[in-house]
């Protein structure tokens, strides 16, 4: 009897603290600066255009092959690359998030976007085209390297509320 | 039935309604699952019953088979990396954990040293995520022994858990944050202070988890006594990790045959005396307090330094194979590798998960007890299907 009563006095004593649970949709989680989202492309200020240089080794690195993309020959001579992305495609239905596309990348052309809430009723809308792509990846940096912002403690961590 | 009219009536043995109606029991067969959520995933038991014992088990795995060894043979480039992608995803309660078993078999593979402070925050976070996955044994286990409230509890410290596993890798469960030579990237600034903060709030979280159900007499009723599974058995059927510490073996990977730099922590390897299923969970309470003394150790302790080694960019192995062993929260996990010196994805991979090996003791643990018995029994062994089935 006193086991059941002790499991008693500790959900009594959880009801009297604060409560942990967010409620998701309306109350955002705060996102950690690693986190890593769908894959986007990054966009170069500087000449007005995609970093991306059409080489195909996030495609090839991709484990789940979700990424697809087609170049063409570069010609207007802002930079010196030689191909330009004509099409570029991600599934982001068979997407894993695992981040190798942006590891791999040898130009610094893509990064994790924080862009996570991808619900839909069709299927094939979660196959991103190079516009959709630039657009989550809109005011996304290059990360690697780059030392993360100090702040509190999230959560239940903080020990004013468990003690 | 007659009705007493007197008193010698009584004396007399009154038959049941099952034998004056000439009724015997039948066997019945029952199935649970695919689809049943105490059978943790995607696992079907054929019962058969004799009222309400079971008389015998028949288990059905393979519905969340995905060929992960298979598909981590493959890929043109970066096949190393892509094969643990899909490792992550088989036992999805332990991924560091298995993560470090892999990148251990690509060093040994490849003759990769590993920088010091890496190993460190390998032990750290290998050691969180044994606390992460027992937790969620904790929650499931209260509930297969009729108890939702523990499930509160644990996925509250989870939470947590998994928010520093954002903070670090940068996804809640699969981080994919391991490589060959080291880690991807050097932990976040605020790394320490939030592991402590962790380690603060587990132990307090610990406490309660006991406080809820250990000393419950329900919980007891329903769990001492039950699954007994004796030491010989268990060797016989290769059963690892909390089964066998159960049965009174001190057997932990990390003690019998270090690993990594677990040669220089201390720590107790808890073991129980009757390998019932209330030992069970009682071991993996204490052991999640003995994780945390190896994380204090390690935060200690914890080297400045890189934390990526020698590794080339494009990884090459010679001609060679590799097996590698650590102790998974469930218990003894291998990674078996062969490289055939030319491409750079593994000729061969082959996971030992320790789930497998354990669910063959459902058998003996299931005949026998009544029917909702079986789920707590079941319950006990802690699989996950993802990593049964590979």
């Amino acid at each position: 009897m006193r086991g059941v009563l002790g499991g008693f006095l500790q959900t009594l004593k959880s009801f009297l603290t604060k409560p942990v649970t967010r409620l998701y949709p309306y109350e955002k989680p705060p996102l950690e600066a690693r986190f890593m989202g769908a894959p986007s492309l990054l966009w170069d200020d500087a000449v007005d255009e995609v970093v991306c240089v059409a080489c195909n080794i996030c495609a090839r690195s991709c484990p789940d092959d979700c990424i697809t993309l087609t170049g063409d020959k570069y010609t207007d001579g802002k930079t010196n690359k030689k191909n330009i992305i004509k099409d570029y495609f991600i599934d982001l239905g068979r997407c894993s998030y695992c981040g190798i596309c942006v590891e791999v990348c040898p130009f610094d052309a893509n990064e994790m976007s924080p862009h996570f809430e991808l619900s839909t009723y069709d299927r094939m809308t979660l196959v991103y085209d190079k516009d959709q792509l630039i657009e989550i990846g809109r005011g996304v940096t290059r990360r690697t390297g780059k030392p993360e912002p100090v702040g509190p403690l999230p959560g239940i961590l903080d020990p004013s509320t468990y003690r | 039935m007659a009705i007493a009219t007197s008193i010698d009536m009584l004396r007399e043995p009154v038959p049941s309604v099952a034998e004056e109606r000439n009724l015997e029991t039948v066997e019945m067969t029952i199935n649970m699952g695919p689809q049943h959520p105490s059978t943790h995933g995607v696992f079907r038991m054929v019962l058969t019953l004799e009222g309400e014992r079971v008389k015998n088990v028949q288990s059905h795995i393979g519905y969340l088979h995905r060929g992960a060894e298979k598909l981590g043979e493959s890929g043109d480039l970066e096949g190393y990396r892509k094969a643990m992608i899909t490792l992550d995803r088989t036992d999805y309660l332990s991924s560091l954990l298995n993560e470090h078993a892999y990148v251990m078999a690509v060093e040994k593979l490849a003759g990769i040293s590993v920088p010091e402070r890496a190993e460190y925050i390998r032990v750290i976070l290998g050691e969180i995520t044994r606390i992460n996955s027992h937790c969620m044994f904790y929650g499931a286990f209260g509930a297969d022994a009729g108890a939702t409230t523990p499930y509160m509890y644990a996925f509250a410290l989870r939470e947590e858990i998994q928010q520093l596993f954002e903070a670090v890798g940068g996804a809640r469960m699969f981080p994919n944050y391991y490589r060959a030579g080291g880690l991807r990237e050097d932990v976040p600034q605020d790394f320490v202070r939030r592991v402590q903060a962790i380690v603060d709030r587990a132990l307090y979280a610990f406490d309660d988890f006991d406080n809820l159900i250990t000393a419950n007499e329900i919980f007891l009723s329903r769990t001492r006594g039950l699954g007994i599974l004796d030491q010989t058995r268990a060797l016989d059927l290769g059963v690892s990790g909390p089964l066998l510490r159960a049965t009174g073996l001190p057997y932990d990977v990390r003690r019998s045959e270090p690993y990594s730099i677990y040669d220089r922590f201390a720590f107790d390897v808890p073991i129980g005396t009757t390998g019932d299923c209330y030992e069970r969970y009682l071991i993996r309470l204490e052991e999640m307090r003995q994780s945390i003394r190896i994380i204090e150790q390690a935060l200690k302790d914890l080297p400045a330094g890189p934390t990526m080694g020698n590794a080339p960019k494009a990884l090459r192995p010679p001609k060679g194979e590799a097996y590698v062993r650590i102790e998974n929260s469930r218990g003894d996990f291998g990674v078996y590798l062969v490289s055939d010196g030319k491409s750079s994805a593994p000729y061969r991979v082959k996971y030992r998960s320790p789930c497998f090996v354990n669910l063959q003791s459902l058998n003996d643990m299931v005949i026998g007890t009544y029917i909702a018995d079986a789920v707590v029994a079941l319950g006990s062994i802690d699989i996950v299907l993802g990593e049964v089935d590979r």
